[in-house]
């Protein structure tokens, strides 16, 4: 191609500046306006439909790659590839939680998981755990969850926070037993556990026995917002964050643990800590923008997670009307360390 | 070596016919695709994970956004028509028209001087927050880009008054477009991502 461009005529690009501008007025008068008839997932669909628009134009007509040589066109879609590929990866690296949850309420139907044991003869006498009742089965869930693409981009919106009680439908209702002794227990479908292949006692859980909890998302939420400090495997860092993995269970265990991890949760902790032997003086931040159903569903997952679950005695996972109390004592994160420093730990 | 020889070495190493400064601003363009794209991507990773405000709700102003959002498409416009100006020799025009790119770019960062310190006495600084490192990290970027660009626009009217230029410059001017409609795209994506999704 000749590099005498004819480019477009005055006109043409009048044109396009026109429709540019006009462009950003309509998306300006759709959020300072607030229509009415669109709601949150196709207003950011309409917005990034206009944008891409604009952004088409100006490449097309201005940058003139609509008639300019194919080559410049490849280089600038490599960038924009690795861009694009780079920015998916980022979000479903870091924000696996706040996606996934999304897909799952839409297409999540009750499962029943069953529980089993790698020692299924050892299993027999059912330990009897405290079996939820129904109603307090009800869990505070966010509006949010009617908007499925506000939530992938944004998990805790400050403007957002109206609450309704709801009834969750369809939530995975996780039911297992634990042995007596000794009391190994493994959830189905976790690490290493595959879901068939074990002899499985299936509880149903509506059964006394039954324990119901959402281990699903308590990992999504651990994945997403703990595993960063507390790593994968539970270990934390030494001297910079405490580990999880057998720590959780002593704390558990003592006269006020269970009350005082849901603190740390709710308000986080700031000081000198000694976690299995190991000193620690960090800051955990306080997880207040998580819901209750949330939180619960992380403890749960970590106090039932790398074997911590073989070091309890007993469990009873912890509810989310717990945290729901919880919130509304309004700690700091002094009071919580005061809280640890009163227990009695071995 | 003969002289001729010399002169036509160049030749017999080129791939392809496209103008070198043009298939390299394109080149960077595509990495800088890349190294925006890692701060936005940042962003949103980060985004409502601030522990304490300001949050983007309390201090992102869309009226004033909106405003100097189209003066940099605007600007874009102009540089299109100084580069048409240019190809037709309409020299007057083509300064005109420059100047113009150089005084648009000028407002927006003047607006963006105005928006970043507003942020600061709200108490939103580079070390305050999560959502204060992105943002002013991913923005401040951007406006490093504009204000290159607005040198680049000057140097080239000064150029224009120090020697002549006519349509045989055509393409570094040109060049210099492209990298100042890209710095416009850019902003384009990050009006839609950063403010306006913000107030769904
Ligand atoms: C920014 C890093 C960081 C993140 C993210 C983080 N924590 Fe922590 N966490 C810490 C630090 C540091 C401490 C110890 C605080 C101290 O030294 O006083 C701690 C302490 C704890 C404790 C108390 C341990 C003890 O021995 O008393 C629990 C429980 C805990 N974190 C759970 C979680 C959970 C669950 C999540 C995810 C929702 C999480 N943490 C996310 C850094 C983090």
């Amino acid at each position: 191609m000749s590099h005498d461009h004819k480019g477009s005529s005055v006109g043409a690009y009048t044109f396009i500046a026109l429709v540019l501008g006009v462009i950003t007025y309509i998306e300006f008068a759709i959020i300072q306006y607030e229509v009415a008839w669109l709601n949150a997932a196709w207003t950011i669909i309409t917005l990034v439909v206009l944008s891409v628009g604009k952004f088409i134009l100006v490449v097309a007509f201005f940058m003139h790659l609509k008639d300019d040589e194919q080559t410049y066109t490849g280089f600038f879609s490599i960038g924009m590839v690795f861009a694009l590929g780079t920015f998916i990866v980022l979000a479903f690296l870091f924000s696996i939680r706040s996606v996934s949850s999304v897909w799952a309420r839409s297409e999540r139907t009750p499962v029943e998981v069953q529980a089993s044991s790698e020692h299924p003869e050892e299993a027999k006498p059912h330990h009897e755990l405290h079996g939820i009742p129904e109603h307090l089965q009800a869990s505070i869930e966010s509006e949010g969850y009617s908007r499925p693409l506000a939530e992938i981009f944004d998990t805790a919106r400050p403007k957002n926070q109206a609450l309704s009680i709801a009834v969750p439908v369809a939530r995975t209702t996780q039911s297992f037993t634990v042995s007596e002794a000794p009391p190994l227990f493994a959830l189905a479908g976790q690490d290493g556990v595959p879901v068939e292949e074990t002899p499985a006692i299936e509880v149903s859980a509506q059964t006394e026995t039954a324990q119901g909890f959402d281990t699903e998302l308590g990992g999504q939420v651990y994945s997403g917002n703990c595993a960063g400090c507390h790593q994968v495997n539970g270990q934390g860092i030494p001297g910079a964050f405490p580990p999880l993995a057998q720590n959780l269970p002593i704390l558990y265990q003592a006269d006020g643990g269970r009350e005082y991890l849901v603190n740390v949760l709710l308000y986080g902790l700031q000081g000198p800590i000694e976690a299995l032997g190991q000193s620690y003086n960090g800051i955990m931040p306080a997880w207040a923008q998580l819901g209750d159903d949330e939180i619960a569903a992380v403890l749960n997952h970590v106090l039932t997670s790398w074997d911590n679950v073989t070091l309890l005695d007993e469990f009873a996972p912890i509810l989310v009307e717990e945290v729901a109390t919880a919130r509304s004592t309004n700690l700091s994160s002094a009071q919580v360390l005061e809280l640890r420093n009163a227990l009695d730990l071995p | 070596m003969s002289q001729a020889a010399v002169e036509h070495a160049p030749e017999h190493y080129r791939s392809t016919s496209l103008p070198d400064p043009k298939l390299m601003m394109w080149i960077f363009l595509a990495s800088d695709c890349m190294f925006f794209g890692t701060l936005i991507g940042t962003y949103l990773v980060y985004k409502n994970r601030s522990l304490e405000g300001p949050f983007p709700v309390d201090v992102l102003d869309i009226p004033i956004t909106t405003v100097s959002s189209f003066v940099l498409l605007m600007s874009s416009f102009l540089m299109v028509l100084a580069l048409h100006a240019l190809r037709t020799d309409n020299i007057p025009r083509f300064r005109l028209w420059t100047f113009g790119v150089a005084f648009f770019g000028s407002v927006f960062l003047g607006f963006q001087v105005f928006e970043f310190s507003t942020f600061v006495k709200e108490g939103l600084t580079l070390q305050q927050n999560l959502f204060g490192t992105t943002f002013f990290t991913l923005t401040g970027t951007h406006g490093i880009h504009v204000t290159i660009g607005v040198l680049w626009m000057l140097s080239i009217l000064i150029t224009s008054y120090v020697r002549p230029m006519s349509s045989k410059d055509a393409l570094y001017l040109e060049v210099a477009g492209l990298y100042w409609h890209f710095v416009d795209i850019v902003w384009i994506v990050i009006f839609t991502v950063i403010y306006l999704v913000e107030f769904v």
